[in-house]
């Protein structure tokens, strides 16, 4: 193990510097003679070394060893401890600048409202680019349930353009599947992480499902009428604000 | 790389203060037993619709998503807890992102959402989940999982800049269940106690304490303990006494040797 010399006078050194120097050293707090001399001096290096490597284990078994793991940390800055582990854990946090800090992190995270609900985020009305047109076949992303025949759309603002197609729901008179494709500029994956695709009535969500990577998605067994299509995006959401089923 | 709306073509709505509650309904034709006999297509679908109320600021119903957490958590139905994942994990990102800790950290958010569910499922077990009695409840101690899990990054890093890479040992490896977790504090505990009991007074158990479980250095400790030591001199003149007598003890050099 690490023996460090204690006492002056190693062997191979005439002027060998004290132990308090050398920790000093290795607390980047010696002065450039001291370092010059560690440079040269096998013996004071050894030493320097010996006391190094003892430190590094030390600190490797016992740095943070008594912080309170995060869980117990988290119900700490809840007030949920039990009363007894509540001190001891005070106590700690009175000479811990870690669990200081973290707690100050927690703090700041409870601090932020509980609420769920996104800020509101720019809105992006689109303009209708292509009329309705008749579109005898299937499109590509619509299922096999809907084969009677689809109206498409396309609707453009700025960089964005979504395309969509409404047909009959199968055996569902009254009813209309939707499908709609979103692009936007080059790049879509990034904008529409997270994303969906709503149909709202009177301002009433009826129907929401996910955008997927592609950019596409579909709702179904829709009601006829008029509703509001709003794809709700990070940091943006993309209205169409009539769309009649 | 971020899709970005082009620019002047956005109508901006003013920025309204966020709301805090928002009125959660029950739909008076769908009872709970409709719900538990749902498929799980049908229920992801209410869930949908019913979030997005939520995150419009309308009335919703919270059964659907938490007959979803049921599943996932008391059944341990794997395709409910895949759904929960998918629902869930846009929220959990944005409070991943949220935190203070996260720009620093420097690992991608899908790590920490990765992480947090993970810490949530093992957390939450069947016999826990009747302590929740509402999905605001359980989506609270999701948040919980997710400040958690930033907090033990936090750690990690400030180990890794205490401890150089070469003397990094399992100590300091994220331990995977709470039973490791424990058997490690013990280890340690056990590991100072006896340190401690090699000590000879209250100075050299300051020095000990401050130097190597809170990682200050001799100035430091100078200037948070006058009342114990006349000058830094003083200070080292202790650990030099600490580092003396702990490397010639036997059981110790045996101890590091294993």
């Amino acid at each position: 193990m690490h023996q460090p010399a204690s006492e002056p006078g190693s062997v191979g050194c005439a002027a060998p510097i004290d132990d308090l120097c050398l920790l000093a050293a290795l607390d980047g707090q010696a002065d450039a003679g001291v370092l010059e001399h560690l440079e040269s001096c096998p013996s004071c290096h050894a030493r320097a070394q010996s006391f190094a490597a003892l430190e590094r284990t030390l600190r490797d078994r016992l740095f943070r060893s008594m912080c309170p793991p995060t869980t117990e940390l988290l119900a700490f800055q809840q007030r949920i401890l039990g009363p007894q582990r509540y001190v001891i854990v005070a106590e700690h946090m009175r000479d811990c600048p870690y669990c200081a800090h973290e707690i100050q992190l927690l703090e700041q995270a409870s601090a932020a409202p509980r609420a769920l609900i996104e800020p509101r985020v720019p809105r992006l009305v689109l303009q209708l680019y292509a009329p309705r047109t008749p579109f005898p076949t299937p499109v590509a992303f619509s299922t096999t349930r809907s084969l009677s025949q689809s109206a498409h759309y396309v609707y453009r603002a700025a960089n964005v353009q979504l395309t969509v197609s409404v047909a009959q729901a199968l055996g569902r008179p009254g009813f209309v599947m939707l499908s709609g494709m979103l692009l936007i500029g080059d790049d879509l994956f990034d904008a529409v992480s997270n994303a969906t695709a709503s149909l709202l009535r009177n301002g009433q969500v009826m129907a929401s499902v996910p955008i997927d990577s592609s950019g596409c998605f579909t709702l179904d067994d829709i009601p006829a009428g008029e509703h509001v299509l709003s794809l709700r995006l990070p940091d943006t959401e993309i209205v169409v604000e009539t769309l009649v089923l | 790389m971020q899709a970005s709306l082009t620019a002047g073509s956005i109508h901006p709505m003013k920025i309204t203060p966020r709301r805090t509650r928002v009125q959660t309904i029950v739909h008076p034709s769908i009872d709970l037993a409709t719900i538990e006999r749902m498929s799980l297509g049908t229920l992801e679908r209410h869930c949908a619709v019913e979030s997005e109320r939520f995150y419009r600021g309308q009335p919703h119903d919270t059964r659907f998503a938490f007959e979803l957490f049921r599943r996932a958590l008391v059944e341990r139905d794997e395709r409910a807890w895949e759904s929960v994942y998918n629902h869930y994990r846009g929220l959990v990102e944005s409070w991943v992102r949220r935190s203070g800790a996260f720009a620093s950290s420097g690992e991608s958010s899908e790590y920490f959402v990765t992480s947090v569910f993970t810490r949530f499922w093992q957390a939450v077990t069947a016999e826990r989940f009747g302590s929740f009695a509402s999905l605001a409840a359980l989506l609270h101690y999701l948040q919980l999982c997710a400040n958690c899990v930033v907090i033990d990054s936090v750690r990690a890093q400030s180990w890794s800049e205490m401890l150089p890479e070469e003397s990094a040992s399992a100590n300091h490896v994220p331990q995977s269940s709470p039973d490791e977790e424990a058997m490690e504090r013990v280890a340690r505990t056990e590991f100072w106690n006896y340190i401690n009991a090699l000590l000879q007074d209250e100075s050299e158990r300051v020095v000990l304490y401050s130097s190597f479980v809170l990682g200050l250095k001799p100035g430091d400790i100078f200037a948070q303990r006058g009342d114990l030591f006349g000058s830094i001199h003083d200070v080292y003149n202790v650990k030099r006494n600490i580092l003396g007598r702990l490397s010639r003890n036997q059981e110790l050099r045996e101890m590091f040797a294993s």
